[in-house]
This record gives structure tokens, sequence and C-alpha cells, in this order.
């Protein structure tokens, strides 16, 4: 009986086990959404300024970081994927749990929706980083449909057939991606490309249009939430080309924030966008969401506007958010990157090259040795610690922080590798190229990288984001080689 | 409810764990509750149909009890004829009324225009009760055991109505016999509750079952529906591949339910009857029916075949009586002449079978054939799987036309390329499903291998073997089915094939 007993209890627990490892594994990890709620729950109690909610309206134009950096301001963007208010509510809620900041701010646009449910994907990103509780069942109860309410709240049915799916990042805490860095990210997401888009001509727009039932309740409840916790709630909208109707809408928004008086106030930024200084057609990576340019002048506006209305102090230097200060560290890197990517001559390229973190592998290819400017290049790399001259044929050489880790010099054949942040791979080898020469193959993990065949490629690794950079490559055309990046 | 839905998964955990803790002689009211629950769960209103065939047949057996005892002549046995027939034509009519009527509709329709006549209208739509065939059959089981006295007539009406009703093989079988199943209802009270082995047998069985249904007939089902539904656009191969994974569909959704009836009953601690036996390892079309649907084509044996005379008559009256039942079981599973083509094409494998069948082994002796080697037998397995995937045909198909046209590409549009273009990668699996239905199809054959070798289900084989590998096995099912099964809103719950019947 005892024996049986035993294998029974034991039983269960590896079933447990399993079933949990299972889990980690398959469940869903958008960075829309569900990981955003769920490193909320890891901030310290009572220790955010601003708590931002709604969709990626404010998520992805809301600077976390620059918050931080230039006016100490500890804020979070807690927002979902297109997320319906009555989604916001509950994050609301859940926030209040653990936080009491200084003020509450809500984006409206999904507040001017109309229509059900959202898609599936929605509903997951909305709801999957709640803990399990009352509320998290409501959520899901508000969010879907009756059919489909099970599998959302056991999430298992949903995500179990992504088998096909899974990837080293189903198998790690949190994403890899370019922008989030450990448990420093703080909810923002960033967007680097510039979408053009004409400037939008400011309308004036004084009638009112009603909002669905539905979220006129829940705009409501959120904002009684934030009174009944006694803390004032300000209810925007992030700039973007709004149409008429949709102005209309954050009129009776406005109309509403009025109603409760005090403590609830309402901006619709759109008239604002010269004040901020965006120009739509550099600052957007799409008709709504702004790149980091972008959402770093928002910010500072926004932050602006805030410190003159509530009380938000300055954290910066404080040992209890260490992690903001890494944030703004890993986002100062994160722009660096861009603006890297951006630079297209060779001098100023070689120039933002020489910091620490990186891992710059150099491989020259073709008839670099003949070249019209073999001397101005030969110069240009001889500071970086790198001997043109010494080279035969193709070369490759591996640079960490100016310390020369690997040069292929006259070698026939090599093989280098060395690990790069936790999970990368950095190869460098040679092969046999077109020509009877060994020329050099550059891999990271299992992808080559090489941008041009006849003259110099450059491929940089970040320690710090644990990614790549990029691969620049700067074509010799004519026996010449060009200084303007390909 | 379906048995691979989360709303079973919450059901039968209550129904078991109220069963064991409420006073023993209330089980079976409870069962009975939950039955009907579970019946009702498809749609309240059958729930009228079943207590009527219920009441009917159960006052037939009484009634067939009071005349033996109060009329033990030859009047009496008249009345007692009557009564069964009578019984049998409520049952049936109610049966061929949701069943058939609108089988009969549109043949007779069919015959009218023929003539010129005008066609008769339909006036109301009939919903066809999930699971109608199964316990009608199991009623009238009871009745015709009662008239032959194998059975005392149920005095009890509500423990009769659990042997009509009991919710493991209520929908889709197996279908029990009175002689088995009241017998041990009528002993619910003396089960014990904790009975390790029986409990963990019986919950082996259905993650057996599960995995089947979960893992390889929904599955497969993806593949058939994608060829079938548009036969004309495919070749041979694609044709012949999805008929064998039909095969493997209906083999895997049937026995699925069975084991996992079987199952859940051995939890409770009631047998049922054991329905599926390796059907495709059988050497003749006749052993195949002795290994499928084995509940079924034992009734049909029992309440058809022998009254007809069986095969203790002329030859002719023998091959008569053999194509009787077997298009009668066409019929059976479902209302179209396609069906009933599929149960006279397998009558007729039996006549052809018995017929050449001396003549085959007079031209084997003559050859020396050795019919012990593995591949004598080997041979027996194949020709006779081609001939059940041949009547499939017929069985998959919306109609015999369909089927017709499905038989005459397959022998017209032979296109072996398809094999290594990656054509069958495009047939609504893609590689990795492949991969795993192909998986997945060898554990099967390893299971049914060793059912047919042993004679030992799952839960049996695995009782013997090390706890290592017990549990590896366990986990690896478990696992199989929760990832890979074909669940969530990226699949549909597929329903079993045999609730329409």
């Amino acid at each position: 009986m005892i024996r049986k007993s035993v294998k029974i209890i034991a039983f269960f627990l590896i079933l447990s086990l399993l079933l949990l490892r299972f889990h980690q594994v398959f469940r869903f990890k958008f960075n829309d959404g569900i990981y955003g709620l769920e490193q909320f729950y890891e901030e310290d109690e009572n220790s955010l300024d601003a708590i931002f909610f709604g969709s990626s309206h404010m998520y992805v134009n809301v600077n976390t970081s620059v918050l931080w950096a230039e006016y100490g301001i500890a804020g979070y963007d807690l927002g979902g994927s297109e997320q319906p208010i009555w989604n916001s509510y509950y994050y609301v809620k859940e926030a209040l749990k653990t936080q009491k900041p200084s003020v509450l701010v809500l984006d409206c646009f999904t507040a001017c929706r109309t229509g059900d449910y959202v898609d599936e994907s929605r509903i997951i990103k909305n709801t999957y980083g709640m803990k399990l509780s009352r509320d998290k069942i409501d959520a899901v109860k508000a969010s879907s449909p009756e059919s489909g309410r099970l599998g959302y709240l056991l999430e298992y049915p949903t995500y179990h057939g992504r088998y096909g799916d899974l990837s080293r990042s189903d198998y790690r805490r949190f994403a890899d991606t370019d922008f989030i860095w450990s448990n420093t990210w703080k909810g923002q997401y960033l967007h680097t490309s510039a979408y053009n888009q004409p400037q939008p001509e400011p309308e004036e727009v004084t009638e009112t249009a009603k909002l669905d039932e539905i979220n006129e309740a829940y705009l409501r409840g959120i904002i009684e939430l934030a009174q009944e916790a006694g803390i004032p709630i300000l209810l925007m909208v992030v700039p973007y080309v709004a149409d008429a109707e949709e102005t209309m809408c954050y009129n009776r928004i406005s109309e509403i924030a009025k109603e409760y008086g005090e403590g609830v106030d309402f901006v619709n930024f759109n008239p604002h966008c010269e004040a901020i200084g965006l120009d739509f057609s550099l600052d957007y990576a799409d008709p709504c969401h702004m790149n980091y340019r972008g959402s770093e002048k928002f910010t500072r506006y926004l932050a602006e506007y805030l410190k003159a209305r509530y009380e938000l102090a300055d954290h910066r230097g404080e040992a209890a958010y260490r992690s903001y200060d890494s944030m703004a560290q890993y986002y100062g890197r994160f722009v660096y990157n861009d603006q890297i990517r951006k630079t297209a001559e060779l001098p100023d390229y070689l120039a933002k090259l020489w910091i620490p973190d990186y891992v710059t592998v150099f491989f020259v290819k073709g008839d670099y040795k003949n070249m019209s400017n073999y001397n101005e290049v030969r110069d240009l790399l001889a500071g970086y610690g790198i001997s043109l001259d010494e080279a035969g044929g193709d070369a490759v050489w591996v640079l960490r922080d100016g310390t020369l880790l690997f040069a292929s010099g006259g070698d026939a054949e090599y093989c280098w590798h060395q690990e790069v942040g936790r999970y990368d791979v950095l190869t460098v080898q040679s092969e046999q190229g077109e020509s009877p020469e060994i020329t050099p193959r550059v891999l990271l993990n299992d992808s080559p990288y090489s941008k041009v065949n006849d003259g110099l490629n450059i491929l940089t690794y970040d320690l710090m984001g644990e990614g790549l950079v990029e691969c620049a490559g700067f074509a010799i055309v004519d026996g010449t080689m060009e200084m303007g990046k390909r | 409810m379906l048995f691979n839905s989360i709303d079973f998964m919450i059901f039968f955990p209550v129904v078991v764990g109220v069963y064991f803790l409420i006073p023993r002689k209330a089980r079976y009211l409870w069962l009975l509750f939950a039955s009907y629950y579970f019946y009702m769960s498809w749609n309240p209103k059958y729930a009228l149909l079943i207590a009527c065939s219920t009441l009917v047949t159960y006052v037939s057996g009484r009634l067939l009890d009071h005349l033996r005892k109060a009329l033990p002549s030859a009047e009496g046995l008249i009345y007692q004829k009557w009564v069964v027939a009578a019984c049998l034509a409520v049952n049936l009519g109610i049966l061929i009324f949701f069943k058939y009527s609108d089988f009969i509709l549109n043949n007779l329709n069919h015959i009218l225009s023929v003539l010129g006549a005008a066609p008769v209208q339909r006036r109301f739509d009939i919903l066809l009760p999930v699971g109608i065939s199964f316990y009608t059959f199991q009623a009238l089981g009871y009745t015709v055991d009662v008239y032959r006295g194998t059975v005392e007539a149920e005095k009890n009406l509500f423990r009769y109505a659990l042997f009509v009703s009991f919710f493991p093989q209520l929908v889709a079988g197996p279908i029990e016999r009175s002689g088995n199943l009241i017998s041990q209802l009528n002993h619910v009270e003396e089960i014990q509750l904790w009975d390790y082995e029986r409990i963990t047998g019986g919950a082996v069985l259905m993650l057996w079952g599960l995995f089947q249904k979960m893992v390889i007939a929904d599955r497969a089902a993806v593949l058939v529906d994608t060829v079938y539904n548009h036969y004309w656009l495919y070749g041979s191969i694609e044709l012949i591949l999805a008929t064998v994974l039909f095969a493997v569909q209906i083999y895997c959704d049937f026995a699925s339910y069975s084991m996992i009836a079987v199952g859940a009953a051995r939890i409770m601690g009631i047998r049922l009857m054991e329905n599926f036996d390796t059907p495709y390892f059988a050497r003749s079309v006749k052993e195949f029916w002795r290994r499928w649907h084995i509940s079924l084509s034992s009734w049909f044996r029992d309440y058809l075949y022998i009254p007809l005379g069986g095969s203790r008559c002329s030859k002719l009256r023998y091959y008569g009586n053999l194509m009787i039942t077997f298009l009668v079981s066409g019929l059976w599973h479902g209302a179209s002449w396609s069906f009933v083509a599929w149960g006279g094409l397998h009558g007729v494998y039996q006549v052809i079978g018995d017929r050449l069948g001396p003549v085959k082994r007079r031209i084997e002796d003559r050859l020396n054939v050795n019919r012990d080697c593995f591949s004598y037998r080997l041979g027996q397995v194949l020709v006779t799987f081609g001939l059940v995937n041949f009547a499939w045909v017929f069985f998959r198909a919306a109609s015999l036309k369909e089927a017709f046209g499905i038989l005459g590409r397959i022998v017209t549009r032979w296109n072996p390329w398809v094999l290594s273009d990656q054509s069958l990668y495009r047939l609504g699996l893609d590689v990795t499903e492949v991969h795993i239905l192909a998986v997945s199809l060898l554990v099967l054959f390893l299971a049914d291998r060793v059912k047919y070798k042993t004679g030992k289900t799952l839960d049996l084989f695995l009782r013997e073997q090390v706890l290592w590998f017990r549990w590896l096995v366990l986990f690896a099912l478990l696992f199989g089915i929760i990832i890979y099964g074909m669940y969530g809103p990226a699949f549909s719950a597929a329903a079993f094939i045999y609730f329409q019947f």
C-alpha cells in the first residue's frame, strides 16, 4: 500500500514538473501584451511614478527610457496590441493591486473602436499575461465569445499546437528581440524605420460622436478605479493621423472627463504636433506608430506636461531604480546601433565602432591590393590595428575593444570560433572561393554574412544587446573602394 | 459532450468521484442521472426518445415475463411473439423515422419522378438523435433475450433505464448484451472503491483511446477530407493514400471511442465487451468481421443471421442469409445506397470466399504453397486489407456515383511522380504533420501487433513491464495527446464518425 502510494505521488510529481516545463516552452511569449504585464508584476511595490495604459499607440509612442534618463520618472508602458478598453480596465485593476503611482495615463485610441471582440491573437496578448484570479476570469469573459472561453482560460488548448513554431526563444524566459533586454524593458516597443507620410493639416472638429456603449462603460470604469484609488488620471490621444470621426469620439471622451471634474484630465495631443516638433515624414514607422526618434520627441513633451500637473519625483541616482539605469543604458546602445546602421561613409563608420562591447569582424575580399585608394583605406584600418600590408589575399580580422582576437594572416586554412553573448557563436573559417584563392567565410551561428564579394565587409556584434548590429559592405568598383556603404 | 472535450474531462472525474463517495445503494441512480445528463448535453429533447425506447422495452420485458409465467402454453407463446413484434415495430419504427425518413422520401420521389408523378414534400426537418442506432439495438437485444429466456426480465425500471443509457457506451457502443451488463449493474453496490489495478488499467485504456482519436484519427481526417471532398482533382496515389488513411481514421476513431468507453466503465468497476481486436491483422474478410465492431457483428449474428437460418441450411440460403445480414448492416451504418453497397460488398466477399475457398486450397496444394510461412500470412493480411479498403471507398464517398468516380480515377489516373515532388505535403498536412502521423501510425502498429500476438490490451501489457518503461509509455501518450492532439482553436474537435449512427 505504501509502495503504491509512493509510486502514485512520484508519478504525479513528475507529471507536474513535465506539465510545468511544457507550459513554459509552449506558451505564447508575445512582447506586445503578455511580457509587458508579466514583467510588470516583478516591479517593486509602489515604485512606479506613472503607468501608461492602452494599445500600441501608447507603448510604441511613450518612451520609458527618455522618461527616466531625462526626467527621472519611473514610468511603465502597460498595454497590449490593439488592446480593447475592457482589457485596459482589467490591466488598470491589476496595476492598482501593487502600485500607487502619481498618475495613470490612458491612451484612448481603442475607446473609439466599434465592433465586438478582437481577433484571437489579441485576446491572447491582452489576457494571458494576467495572473490567475477572479479578475483574469472576468477579463477573459469580457474579451471572448462564450464558445472559446474555456480554451482561453486554460491557455494550453490555444498554444499546444505550437510544436512547429518553437524556436530558441521559447526555451528562454524572455524573447530575444532587439529591444527586450532581460528585465529592464518597462514595456516600451521601439521602431527604427521611417515611413514617409504627409504632415497632417490640423482640422478643427468640434462635434462629438457617441462611443459604443460597452466602451463608454469600461472607460468610466477605468476613471472610477483611479478615483477610488485616489490617483489622478490623464486620458490622452497620442498624435497620429486621426480622421474626423475619431476626433469626434475624442471630443466625447473630453466631455466624459469633464463630468468627473478634478483628478480626471483629457488631452488630445494631435493639435500639438507642431509644438512637439513631430515630422510625419521622418518620425513615424507607419501611419500610427512613431519610431524611436518620434517617441523621444513626444515623450519629452508629455513629460513636461506631466511634471507641470502631477507630483512626479526625480528618482535618478536612487539604488532602488537600478533597473531603470540599465534600461537607459540599453536604450542608449539601441539608439547608437541604429546610428551606426544609418552611417554611410567609411571613416565615420569606423569611428563609431570604437566602443566597448562590440566584436567586429573585418574581412576583405577580391583585388583590394591593387585598388587606387589602397593607401587611404590601409591607413584608415591601421588605426584599428588592422594591417592590410601583412594580409595575403582575402583576409579576416576579429577585434574586440581594440584587441585583436584573430587574424588570418597568410594562413592557407583557418577556422576560428568564439561564443558571443550567451547564445550566439561567431565563426570565421576559410573556404575555397571562386578563384583558386582561399576566402574567409563569416558566420553568426549558422548564417553566413558577406555584403560584398569584392571589397571590405565589416560585421559588428553587440555584446550588450546580444545581437548583430549589421554586416556592412564597402565595394571595390572600377578599381577603387567606395567610401559609401552598400 | 465528446470524450475528447474539456467538458468530459470535468464531467467524468466528477461522476466517478460522486459515484464512489455516495452510499452504495444510490450508485446506480447516480449513474442513471449522469447518463441522462451526458445524453442531454447534445440535445435535451433526446432524453424523451431514449426514455420512450426504454419504457417500451422495459414494459415488453415485464409483459413477456408475465406471459411466460401466466400462460406457459402455446397460446402464451403467440402472445409473447406479438409483444416482441410490437416492441420491434415501435423501436424500429422510431429508428426508421428518425434515421431513414429522408432516405425513403428521396428514393420515393426518385421513383415518382421516373413515373412522372409529383414528388412528396417534406413537411419538417428531422434531426437524427445521436446514438439512436446503438441504444435501440441494445434495448431490442434485451427484449429478444427475455423472449428467448436467456435473461430474466429486469423488474427495476431505473436499473433497466441505466442499462439502456449507460453513458460510456451510449452513443457509439459497444452494443452491450443484457446478460453481461444488466447483471453487473445489479451488483454495482458491491464494487470496491479502491482497486489500484482496475482504476489504473481503465485510465490507461482511456489514455490510449484519446491518443488514437486525437493524434491519429483526427489528423488522418484532414488529409482524407482534403482528397475525398475534391476527389476529381487528385490521381491514383493521392486517392489510394486517402483511402488507406480513411481505413486508419475510421478504425482509430471508432476503436478509440470503444476503448475510452471500456476504460471509463472499468474505472467504475463495470466490464464492457471488447469491440475491436486488431481487425487489420485479419487474414480473411470473415475473420475481419470477428475482429471489427464485434458488438454489432455479433448482434447481427445472434438476432438476424441465426434466426434467418445462419449457415445451417442450403448453400443458397446460407449465402442469402449472409447477404441480407450484411446489406442490413450496411444500411444500419447510414441511410444511403453507398452504405448499402459497402455492406453488400462485404457480403459478396464472404460468399466468394466461401465458394472459392476449396478451389484456392486445391491450387495451393498443387503448387506446394507453404501456408505456414510468414509471407503467406502477410499476403493474406494484405489481400484482406486491400479488399476492406476497396469497400471503404463506398463507405466514405458521399454517394455511389462519387464512389465509382473515385475508383475510376484510381484506375485511370496513375501518377507516381507525386511521391517525389512534395505534392503529398500539400494535401492538408504539412511536413511536420505528416511526420507526426507517420510516427503515431508506427505506435499504433506496434500496440496492435502486441495485442495480436499476446491477446493483451495495452493496460495488461504495461502491467508486466518494468516501472520506467510503463511510465515512459504513459508520459509519451499523455504528452503526445497534449501536444499533438488535434484540439483547440487551431483545430476543431472532429466528432466521432459513428455518432451519425
